[in-house]
């Protein structure tokens, strides 16, 4: 067949293969940053009640416990919601982590299709 | 595409990824391969659009489950203690009330659904609660094996569209000349 004006590099089941990857590690990306926008909100809340409590003056605490407060004292709330953080903070570190490895998948497919299509191709983030 | 990486999509058609552009638009018009492109890529966006909505149902459960877990883990630790539990308990929107919790309660009413309640043990409790979020979890990990082969396949026919639009383009110009 006689070569098409500017026929680009003719895309291979390879290549879609590759696309497709980027299709979803880049829907990946999306969600873990967006679990970890939540998480750190979260633990971001819990520090701030966290500050209350010292301003507190030994009164029973209301603590949100599923649909109900319950009540508790100062001490054990406190603890409470250390642990709590503790554990968005781990959370929040794994997620970092999983984001990491979709971004350097994400960086390895984008060189290799970069190099074959050059700017006859645009994956979007 | 895997047929062991679909879920309960197997039964559609995996999209056709086309080899080789010139082969594949022999004796065809390319209008018409474009709309049938086109067609598909809407259905496999409505499909998409459906899964999201299904897995964000699911997802806006699991909180929910979680909730209850949280309680019933609140209990059990006091299952054995001599205190009884205080609680503002919500009556209405907006409208709480004190209730207390008798101390050494063992067992727990749990909501299954049509208007029925079930009384459990703490640890029974905990157990089904647990296994509702594996579930649940379960779940979505299925609409996101769906929602995987969907978007490969829409991203395999956005490229088909792009492929085969180039080479309409080309044609045009090859032809132009030799008019």
């Amino acid at each position: 067949m006689p070569a098409a004006p500017s026929a680009g590099p003719q895309v291979t089941r390879e290549d879609q293969a590759s696309i497709n990857a980027f299709g979803r590690l880049n829907n990946q990306y999306h969600e873990i940053q967006g679990k970890i926008k939540a998480k750190k909100k979260y633990s971001e809340d819990l520090e701030d009640a966290s500050n209350e409590l010292m301003l507190a003056d030994g009164d029973t605490v209301k603590y949100s416990y599923g649909w109900v407060f319950v009540h508790m004292d100062e001490e054990t709330a406190d603890d409470k919601l250390t642990a709590e953080r503790d554990e968005v903070e781990e959370d929040v570190t794994k997620l970092e982590g999983e984001l990491g490895d979709v971004r350097t998948k994400m960086d390895e497919l984008k060189a290799t299709l970069y190099s074959k299509f050059g700017n006859t191709i645009n994956l979007e983030e | 595409m895997a047929n062991a990486e679909t879920g309960k999509m197997a039964q559609l058609p995996p999209v056709q990824f086309i080899e080789d552009v010139d082969v594949y638009m022999k004796d065809k018009a390319a209008d018409l391969v474009m709309r049938e492109l086109q067609e598909k890529f809407q259905t496999f966006k409505l499909l998409e659009s459906r899964l999201l909505q299904s897995r964000a149902r699911m997802m806006g459960k699991v909180p929910h489950i979680e909730k209850a877990i949280e309680m019933v883990a609140l209990l059990l630790e006091k299952e054995t203690s001599a205190e009884q539990i205080t609680v503002d308990f919500e009556l209405s929107d907006q409208v709480y009330t004190k209730a207390t919790i008798n101390k050494g309660t063992q067992t727990v009413y749990l909501w299954l659904g049509a208007n029925v309640m079930v009384e459990y043990s703490l640890t029974e409790a905990k157990g089904l609660l647990e296994q509702n979020r594996i579930n649940a979890n379960a779940n979505i990990a299925n609409h996101e094996k769906d929602l995987n082969f969907v978007r490969d396949s829409i991203t395999t026919l956005e490229v088909s569209l792009a492929r085969v639009y180039n080479w309409d383009v080309m044609q045009r110009a090859k032809a132009k000349p030799a008019a």
